[in-house]
């Protein structure tokens, strides 16, 4: 009797090369992975992107500095809020300009609120793709409730569009808060059940535990910010290095891993949506009354009835919509916590109301870049859950 | 060369430099609305003030004030602030609330200024003044008296420049306007100017009045086709039309001005254009022809060099006998910009028949004798007695021929005229879009060539521009891609004569 | 506080040049000292520049654009005598390095400065692991060669893309050449148009064949 591994062992065998392309359902937002196989091994996977790069760039040259803000939307589209927020601290840095008190504590909340939505999203879709369909239906479920609120507030869900230089568009409406404080219990109470389902669940655990481990060096080494940074253990999250808005009068903690894993990420995540909620009870608690935006006409447009009725409010209103927003020249790098990590943009103005160069820097792009070495050796079912916990957002990758 | 400092920094200025002009050799923009460089002093608006060393505790005009040796000028203290703010609200206190109606929009110096030097609401409680809204003050200009803040810009270029003084300031104060004599009309050819130099929305050009904003259309540099001198001008387009041009600076051929009538040459560039035809057919016409007697070529002194060497190109392989200057009748002239020939490159196809060594003969000549003739451009040619048999037409407008072939006008194209001095001047492609199957005349020379066998067809203008350039000594090695944006004088033919203030080299 | 850093820099290479606009340091290098200084800004443990956060590059060519207000004829209301300005253009292109110092909590900018017909710097890559990703977008973008990298190709774009899409004079509405569809060998096409297959639509191959039963592909 011959022994089976012996046999097994002297099968000629090749390497195979399958196709992970561009239109795939474990493919979040298109990319292409090409995985050298050996068996269920992968060897390689060389990863090709650019299937979503829409010329954000280019096209924002082409447009005022708050024609920009649509397009801002559409990078990390799961959570716009925070590039909104992001994109105009730096066009409001560029000027040398602060926005209003309260616009301050109003883009900290609806951030929060957006952090809190991509999270779910992150961990709704790890679920989901390990066959915890549950737990995608409770993420979504939270999810709606707060992108209702979102809707009340900035008028749209996803494509909200809603900072404004020195400002914000528009305030809470009569009841919001309310809503928004009766619909956060419940999506901490579905956050808890995620957490029951699958944060001691012996398969989740044999899944995600060690797979996709990446060392403290190496992931600074590879430009890894956020979340996957922090499951690392380094404590880097730039609300707290260097404080924006009102962060600095928040008290909320920064959560930590330990092993550089796919389960911590995952479990870092529910983690930080716990902590934003605290973050945004604290901005309920702390915003102050008063004007959402600058009082401002070279820099917010005038009220209407001033459009209307005189000549110097629509001059105003004329030339800030035509000719954009005239940001003194310069070159400014700013960047904020996005859900992801470091969102930054490197803003360039040649003084004209156009931006003449913006170069987005989005978190994904370097943890995407070091996913091969995430990957080596593992078998193909574990891609699935270490691309799901890098949780990489098409639209900000590739612009 | 005296040394003035300007907000600190020292600046090498011109002995005939006011202060605007000294701080505007280091960019720093001192506002103004009655001052134009090229018009006397009106020192009306006081937008201009600033500070100098000259008059401690109070403000001169910049406008008005020249630069002395060691002068210190602030142009950004608290009280220049104050007074540039505090003229705007002037200004606007009668301003009608028209911008979402008035043409200047996104041209207009109270704008710009607006939100510069002021945005601050309005302080005024009461209604404005109303005053005459779209007078016609004559056939291109319209006036809208409740813009008009009084700079008097207009009066003072028809008294200096167009030396036609029709307009005046009539009545007093608030009410003040700007008005030509009872029953006279600003008729003048020059009154298109005083548009270009309004600056706001008061003096209204009519032809271009709501046509398009002025954000819409791209701004291209070319030439006017108008007459022989030539001025240079920006053609703001979009799409494939045309909606005005604007004179372009050229010290030496029209320093910023240009004519009425040369504003309205677009017109022929957008209306009743050819717009597709069959070369395929003209090349079977022509073919058996080639080399028979009684074929001519016909050149229009509308055409670009690059045409007419082209033309000649395709007449010596056709085997052409006879060849014609055509193009538009001569017209009025004046001792300013206006000449005579109202062709822009009667010059330029004449030194190419010289280089060609062909004697050109005028298209009243045209006679039974021409069995076969191909026009390259059709001014001058809609009422020959009787039209040849075969009749080729590249023709830019509707055209009755044998083949008729849609040409690009000279403002479609890259290409470059000479004009009544001999100044050799580039035109650039001001269009956009393409229009149909429209081509230069010289890319239906050399497909008509290519069509017949022959290999030296130009490829593009700048090769057009070479076969004319090795024929002529007084264009030899020049090649197309270095001729100046502003042009170069050919000096063997600088004539000796000249209006009494045409602009020179 | 990275006026600091920037002075440790010049300290060691004396050809770098400080600036700062808005709280944000730059130091600019020239190209033969940019690997030396990154690495001195990486391993000194004063400056402790572990996170390269991104390489931007900008294209000058009209910084310097057409003048805004006064009237679309404020360009012709010099006087006379006034000679006419052209801005100059070289160096056209810089490239920015972005570090960040976890540790420390200092950024600091360093910019070199290239001209159009000299478009190289040396690759960071064997320093940084992120910059691998960060030149190639460089290079895709602007068509900055980075010699020593051990995989330049585009990032974003395909291939057969022609072109550098960020410089500024490639137009806004640029049209690309029509790529032919490549033949993938392996590839077991059914039937269809493109090369492998069987070369005609589903339909035609049932031609002639009258009852045929849609569930099946007979």
């Amino acid at each position: 009797m011959t022994d089976s591994l012996a046999v097994e062992s002297e099968l000629p065998t090749s390497l195979m090369t399958v196709n992970l392309g561009p239109s795939h359902p474990a493919m979040h937002g298109t990319v292409r992975l090409t995985v050298t196989l050996d068996g269920e091994t992968i060897i390689e996977a060389i990863p090709e992107i650019g299937f979503l790069h829409r010329g954000f760039s280019k096209s924002s040259e082409q447009s005022t500095w708050h024609q920009v803000l649509p397009y801002t939307d559409r990078l990390n589209y799961v959570s716009p809020i925070l590039n909104n927020v992001g994109y105009i601290l730096g066009v409001e840095k560029l000027i040398g300009i602060k926005d209003t008190e309260r616009s301050q504590y109003l883009r900290v909340l609806m951030g929060e609120i957006s952090r809190i939505t991509d999270h779910l999203t992150c961990v709704g879709a790890i679920g989901l793709e390990l066959g915890a369909f549950t737990v995608f239906l409770y993420a979504m479920e939270a999810r709606e409730l707060l992108w209702d609120r979102i809707a009340e507030l900035t008028g749209a869900r996803v494509t909200t569009s809603w900072t404004r230089v020195g400002g914000v568009a528009t305030d809470m409406p009569p009841g919001w808060e309310q809503k928004l404080r009766d619909c956060l219990p419940r999506v901490l109470e579905l956050t808890d059940e995620i957490d029951q389902l699958l944060t001691r669940n012996r398969i989740f655990i044999d899944r995600t535990r060690d797979i996709g481990i990446i060392s403290a060096e190496d992931a600074v080494d590879f430009g890894f910010t956020g979340p996957c940074l922090r499951a690392c253990g380094v404590n880097y999250d730039v609300r707290k290095a260097h404080p924006y808005l009102v962060y600095d009068r928040m008290d909320f903690t920064v959560p930590l891993g330990e092993r550089g894993d796919t389960y911590d990420r995952y479990v870092l995540r529910l983690q930080e949506i716990k902590q934003s909620y605290r973050i945004v009870l604290q901005c309920l608690e702390q915003m102050p009354p008063g004007p959402i935006i600058i009082d401002d006409w070279r820099y917010a447009l005038p009220p209407k009835k001033d459009v209307f009725g005189s000549i110097e409010g629509v001059m105003a209103h004329f030339k800030l919509i035509m000719e954009g927003i005239q940001v003194p020249a310069g070159e400014v790098y700013v960047y904020t916590e996005g859900a992801n990590g470091e969102l930054g943009f490197h803003l360039v103005s040649n003084g004209k109301g156009k931006p003449y160069a913006i170069q987005v820097r989005g978190p994904g792009l370097p943890i995407l870049s070091a996913l091969p070495h995430l990957i080596k050796g593992h078998a193909v079912a574990d891609l699935i859950p270490i691309f799901d916990s890098i949780n990489m957002i098409g639209g900000e990758v590739e612009q | 060369m005296p040394k003035v400092f300007v907000d600190g920094v020292e600046v090498e200025a011109d002995a005939r430099d006011n202060l605007i002009e000294a701080a505007r050799r280091i960019g720093v923009h001192i506002p103004y609305f009655c001052y134009h460089p090229r018009l006397s002093v009106a020192g009306q608006c006081r937008m201009c003030l600033v500070e100098t060393s000259d008059a401690p505790g109070r403000l001169l005009p910049g406008c008005q004030v020249k630069v002395k040796e060691g002068m210190k000028i602030v142009t950004n203290s608290p009280a220049v602030k104050e007074n540039q703010r505090g003229c705007m609200e002037f200004h606007l206190v009668n301003h009608p609330v028209d911008c979402a109606i008035c043409d200047q929009s996104g041209e207009c110096k109270l704008q710009d200024y607006y939100m510069d030097y002021d945005h601050q609401p309005s302080r005024i409680r009461v209604n404005k003044l109303n005053k005459p809204k779209r007078e016609v003050f004559g056939p291109l200009v319209v006036y809208d008296a409740e813009r008009c803040i009084m700079c008097t810009r207009c009066v003072r270029f028809m008294d200096e420049i167009a030396q036609e003084p029709q307009l005046a300031v009539v009545d007093r104060g608030s009410h003040s306007l700007i008005a030509t004599f009872p029953g006279q009309p600003l008729d003048s050819n020059y009154s298109g100017n005083t548009v270009d130099i309004c600056p706001v929305g008061a003096l209204l050009n009519r032809d271009f009045r709501f046509q398009s904003r002025v954000w819409f259309v791209d701004k291209s540099p070319t030439v006017c086709t108008g007459c022989s001198n030539g001025c240079n001008v920006y053609a703001e387009s979009r799409g494939n039309l045309i909606y005005r041009l604007l004179p372009r600076r050229n010290e030496e051929v029209n320093q910023v001005w240009m004519c009425d009538e040369g504003r309205l040459t677009y017109h022929a560039s957008n209306e009743k254009r050819v717009e597709w035809g069959e070369v395929q057919k003209a090349i079977e016409l022509l073919k058996p022809l080639t080399g028979k007697p009684g074929i001519a070529v016909a050149i229009s002194a509308q055409c670009t060099n690059e045409e007419a060497t082209s033309a000649f190109l395709l007449g010596a392989e056709l085997g052409a006998s006879r060849y014609f200057l055509c193009g538009k009748p001569p017209g009025k002239h004046d001792d300013f910009l206006v000449r005579g020939d109202k062709n822009p490159n009667t010059r330029g196809v004449q030194l190419a028949a010289q280089a060609f060594g062909v004697t050109l003969e005028e298209a009243a000549a045209i006679d039974g004798s021409v069995k076969a003739l191909v026009a390259f451009r059709t001014d001058g040619l809609t009422k020959l007695p009787k039209p040849p048999e075969v009749f080729v037409a590249i023709s830019q407008n509707e055209f009755e021929a044998s083949v008729v072939l849609p040409c690009e006008s000279v403002y479609e194209q890259d290409g470059s005229l000479v004009n009544w001095y001999g100044r050799l001047q580039r035109t650039w492609d001001s269009v956009p879009a393409p229009r149909g199957d429209a081509a230069p005349a010289w890319r239906w020379a050399e497909r008509i060539l290519t069509g017949l066998g022959a290999t030296n067809g130009p490829q593009s203008a700048a090769d057009a521009f070479e076969a004319l350039a090795q024929r002529l000594p007084d264009l030899q090695g020049l090649r197309f891609e270095q001729i100046p944006d502003d042009g170069i004088v050919l000096k063997n033919q600088l004539p000796s004569e000249w209006p009494a203030r045409a602009p020179r080299p | 506080m990275a006026q600091a850093l920037i002075d440790r820099v010049r300290e060691k290479f004396a050809a770098a040049k400080g600036s700062s606009h808005r709280g944000d340091e730059v130091v600019t290098v020239e190209r033969g000292d940019l690997v030396a200084v990154i690495a001195f800004l990486r391993n000194d443990s004063a400056c402790d520049m572990k996170l390269l956060r991104q390489i931007a590059a900008v294209d000058l060519l009209t910084f310097a654009g057409e003048t805004t207000g006064g009237g679309s004829l404020a360009s012709i209301e010099a006087p006379a005598y006034a000679t006419a300005h052209k801005p100059q253009v070289e160096p056209r292109y810089y490239v920015s390095y972005n570090l960040y110092s976890i540790t420390k909590k200092q950024s600091l900018r360093v910019r070199v400065d290239l001209r159009s017909d000299d478009l190289k710097l040396p690759s960071i890559a064997s320093l940084y692991k992120t910059a691998d990703w960060w030149e190639r977008y460089v290079y895709d973008m602007f068509g900055v060669v980075f010699e020593g990298h051990p995989d330049l190709r585009r990032l974003l774009m395909y291939p057969e893309f022609v072109g550098h899409p960020l410089r500024k004079d490639y137009p806004v509405r640029k049209r690309q050449p029509l790529v032919p569809e490549l033949d993938f060998p392996d590839l077991v096409r059914g039937p269809g148009p493109g090369p492998g297959g069987a070369g005609v639509p589903m339909s035609q191959t049932h031609v002639g064949r009258k009852n045929v039963d849609p569930n099946t592909y007979d």
